[in-house]
């Protein structure tokens, strides 16, 4: 697609929608690193507004061009620029701290783009390995066990967010999916994310329990 | 492939934007401590600063074009010319005649140091006997 065609895409686009769902998915993603154990935040004093700006200005600036002929949807791009910023912002955090490269690979390999949905675990840097990997894990799981506890109790007599919960034991996260194995409507799916971020609300969900992460901005 | 964990999954779907509402992500920010006022501003900014910027870039491109043509022209010890000689010249370092003229041009000037108006006479005549000169002018 000509240069000028992109550029009049990109200008026509709502701008004000879009960093709103980029800022939020960017919150979410940099909060999956953040429940890390022994975590600060996002590394380089950013915010998760800092790096969803920073993916809309590298669209507009061409450093990673857009092709909507190959990926019409310009929001999933964005956020897959947002994905791999946060991963190379992690990825090297983490290499300054421990000294050692980190075990997945760079953020440039994703080229703004995944392969497929097939998207690397998180955990891939706390295989317990050494005795220090193996504490991490471990509190890893009890951090998790404790964000568990926390929300079924939550929820607990509410039957609709309880079965939510259990889809995600069994692994499933996409709307679609959650839909089939329920029997629900999407709609229903989309309503019940909507309750679930009200009641995810109430147990610090981007806190390891030293404090909540705010936006300083 | 190690499947998704409960945490992965919880963030991975309440991450994504489907089905939220612009109220919606308003209060799911807010109660992040995240201004959407100030996050659409800062938007704006950054739009109207790259979108004058990517409008621009021809400017830029053909500054950067006429300094190399300058260059190019500057930097030979070139003897008085006809000025139809040097604006023949010129057109073609512009490109005005298409990439196989502008080529043969630069490799010319690459291989001297010093250019008589019998060089550059010569360089003209060589373009026309490869056909290069006849090439519509875009």
């Amino acid at each position: 697609m000509p240069k000028d065609m992109i550029r009049e895409l990109l200008e026509s686009a709502d701008w004000n929608h879009i960093i709103l769902q980029l800022t939020h998915h960017a919150s979410y993603r940099a909060g999956r690193y953040i429940r890390k154990p022994r975590s600060t935040g996002l590394p380089g004093g950013k915010s998760p507004a800092d790096v969803a700006l920073g993916a809309i200005e590298k669209v507009w600036t061409g450093i990673r061009s857009w092709d909507p002929d190959k990926y019409p949807n310009l929001l999933t791009h964005l956020m897959w620029i947002v994905d791999s910023d946060l991963q190379h912002l992690f990825s090297s955090s983490e290499h300054q701290k421990t000294g050692r490269m980190p075990e997945h690979g760079s953020a440039e390999d994703l080229e703004g783009e995944r392969a497929s949905d097939s998207e690397r675990t998180l955990h891939s840097t706390f295989d317990p390995e050494t005795p220090e990997d193996q504490l991490l894990a471990k509190e890893e799981r009890d951090l998790e066990q404790k964000l568990k506890t926390g929300l079924y109790s939550l929820v607990k007599g509410d039957q609709d967010l309880e079965l939510l919960l259990l889809c995600f034991e069994e692994g499933l996260d996409k709307p679609e999916s959650i839909a089939k194995e329920t029997g629900w409507e999407i709609s229903k799916v989309y309503n019940l994310k909507k309750r679930l971020l009200r009641t995810a609300a109430k147990v610090k969900l981007f806190s390891t329990g030293s404090g909540t992460s705010k936006e300083k901005k | 492939m190690k499947s998704k964990n409960f945490t992965e999954c919880l963030f991975n779907f309440l991450g994504d934007p489907e089905g939220l509402t612009r109220e919606d992500l308003i209060s799911e920010l807010r109660e992040q401590g995240i201004d959407a006022a100030q996050l659409e501003s800062r938007t704006i900014e950054i739009i109207k600063r790259a979108s004058t910027d990517r409008r621009l870039a021809w400017v830029k491109r053909a500054q950067e074009k006429r300094a190399r043509i300058e260059e190019l022209l500057g930097s030979r010890k070139i003897v008085k010319t006809g000025s139809k000689i040097r604006d023949k010249i010129e057109e073609i370092l512009r490109g005005n005649y298409g990439p196989q003229a502008l080529s043969y041009a630069e490799a010319f000037f690459r291989k001297k140091e010093d250019l008589t108006e019998k060089d550059l006479e010569t360089l003209l005549q060589d373009l026309e006997d490869l056909n290069l000169l006849i090439t519509e002018k875009t």
